[in-house]
């Protein structure tokens, strides 16, 4: 069998994260089993989407308003930011239902190697916002790029007397310790807590 | 740790090779090209994610094969069952499964199958240049310890980032931050390495006495860059700043960085001098073996688990007596060895009545003859 249009396809699917060729191949014959409508819809969304979805002028998260319906809505607590990396993290905040203040977001971290310096992130942007925040926390992923990052913002903000704070990192809840890998625990005992 | 059974399928010659283990010693025989070391590689691949000679992973897959997967199935010392599955394909990220994990990382398997290799390249660890002690050092603290193992990658990681900041050679307004986090891993791998190599010094100065009757005086001295007394991690870590702050201008000018664990030393002596530059040929070999019996020694009582030993081709580079003296310091610690040898009969003569020893001849990759037929070729 032989299609060029299918090949063009898969080509073009393996061009997305975590998608492999064999992956690729298997959503493009997904698609051709599917009904005419259903592959339109789909393609009319991505394209809706693409057209449709910008960063929010004040967190920088992806929204079809000027504004996101976050930072718009008057329940939520303006004193307190939290800075993430990517949009899909403030969806994983907002999952767990409990943070009230609002969000900035990044769009990368700190890495040189990609050459990401601080003016390719939204740091001007973050900064041009702190002035009635009280408190900054920094929820960026505990790896190399994302420690920098934190301490970078933190030594950034320090003149301006804000409180800054990081979340914790540890065992998850529900989880058993004798599960747990090294590096996390290690990282929990430093930051244990009294009871 | 004892291993039950290796598998090498599509791996450098072997098409499909099945082993079962004798639980002391294992004599792979065979000429030259015969797939010996390839055992060992396949079980230095399920103990450390990587051959134990230097050769991209690619090269273990056999000429017209797509992948090479290698299997080791082995108890731990306590009795629980272990097994690792390997599967190389050029081009691709490895793939590593084990009895814990159905994707796990290289870095998962560091320590889990603790082992010592012993092969002609290993003669640059006292010949060679530091970052070849420094490798040495790293390999044996990695799977004695996960927190090192971690402090390495983080410290790799690092380093490479504050380099590309050095290279475009202007600070951004990152470079102190990035120096921040360069000096807080540096320090506490400079602490570590000076313990452990504080607790692996007498156990050379053991082995060496043990393995070449001699009474020359061996020593294992560390020789931290910039750090002349690295006394506790926060002292360690304000020199490390004061170096950074004095070197700034110079490391910007070259666009590299200049200071830190990565041009530590570890000087070898004998009799106060220097191993590279006033040893014989007879005891860098002796010496050789003393700090491959301590890795074994250090990695037993920190993992609380034997490591498996495997020796390649250590006819090529010592004699009949040294061999004896590794094979008696092995079996004295309990520990599965794997030899590979030209000269097949040799190793039988050399160990006590009662081993479990275990002799494969081989040619082309397939088993021709076994003294127990506990392998299977196809």
């Amino acid at each position: 069998m032989s299609s060029d249009t299918i090949d063009r396809v898969v080509e073009l699917l393996a061009t997305l994260p975590t998608i492999g060729r064999k992956t690729a191949r298997r959503l493009a014959f997904h698609l051709l089993r599917q009904p005419t409508e259903s592959v339109q819809a789909f393609t009319d969304a991505i394209t809706l989407m693409r057209a449709n979805v910008r960063e929010c002028s004040v967190c920088q998260t992806f929204t079809d308003r000027e504004v996101c319906a976050i930072c718009a809505s008057e329940q939520r607590d303006r004193s307190t930011i939290c800075v993430v990396e990517e949009p899909s993290d403030v969806m994983a905040i907002e999952r767990s239902g409990d943070f009230r203040g609002v969000y900035h977001v990044l769009h990368g971290v700190l890495n040189p190697l990609d050459g990401v310096g601080p003016d390719d992130i939204r740091l001007r942007e973050l900064m041009a916002r702190l002035g009635a925040v009280q408190e900054l926390i920094l929820a960026l992923n505990p790896n190399v790029e994302g420690e920098v990052t934190t301490q970078y913002i933190a030594k950034m903000t320090a003149p301006l007397g804000i409180r800054v704070t990081r979340i914790a990192r540890g065992v998850p809840v529900g989880a058993d310790l004798e599960f747990a890998d090294d590096a996390t625990l290690a990282r929990a005992l430093e930051g244990r807590v009294p009871v | 740790m004892q291993i039950r059974t290796v598998g090498l399928y599509d791996v450098r010659n072997h098409v499909a090779t099945e082993l079962a283990c004798a639980g002391h010693v294992n004599v792979l025989t065979g000429r030259n090209g015969s797939g010996k070391t390839s055992v060992l590689e396949s079980i230095g691949m399920c103990a450390i994610g990587r051959s134990i000679v230097p050769v991209p992973d690619a090269a273990l897959v056999r000429h017209g094969a797509e992948s090479a997967t290698m299997i080791v199935t082995a108890n731990r010392d306590l009795g629980a069952p272990w097994s690792v599955k390997v599967t190389v394909r050029e081009g691709a990220r490895k793939r590593i499964e084990t009895s814990l994990a159905s994707n796990a990382t290289v870095r998962d398997l560091i320590g889990e199958l603790p082992m010592v290799a012993l092969t002609p390249d290993h003669k640059a660890i006292t010949f060679g240049a530091p970052a070849d002690r420094r490798a040495f050092v790293d390999a044996v603290m990695a799977q004695a310890s996960t927190r090192y193992r971690d402090l390495l990658y983080e410290l790799r990681r690092v380093l490479k980032q504050r380099n590309a900041v050095l290279a475009m050679q202007a600070d951004d307004g990152t470079l102190t931050t990035w120096t921040a986090a360069f000096t807080a891993c540096s320090a506490e791998i400079i602490v570590r390495r000076k313990h452990f190599i504080a607790e692996l010094a007498p156990r050379v100065r053991e082995a060496y006495s043990m393995v070449s009757d001699g009474e020359e005086a061996i020593d294992v001295c560390y020789r931290p860059d910039t750090v002349p007394d690295p006394a506790d991690v926060d002292t360690v870590r304000q020199q490390l700043d004061e170096a950074a702050a004095r070197l700034r201008a110079v490391e910007l000018r070259r666009g590299t960085t200049m200071f830190g664990p990565q041009k530590d030393e570890v000087d070898l002596t004998i009799n106060g001098g220097l191993v590279r530059e006033t040893a014989s040929q007879g005891q860098h070999k002796s010496l050789l073996v003393a700090l491959k019996l301590a890795e074994c020694d250090v990695l037993l009582r920190t993992r609380n688990e034997r490591p498996v030993v495997l020796l390649d081709d250590v006819f090529s580079e010592l004699d009949r007596r040294r061999i004896e003296r590794v094979m008696h310091g092995v079996l004295t610690m309990g520990m599965q060895c794997f030899v590979t040898t030209t000269e097949g009969d040799s190793i039988g003569s050399m160990v006590p009545p009662g081993t479990d020893i275990r002799t494969v001849t081989l040619a082309r990759g397939q088993m021709i003859d076994s003294n127990q037929q506990p392998w299977r070729t196809t």
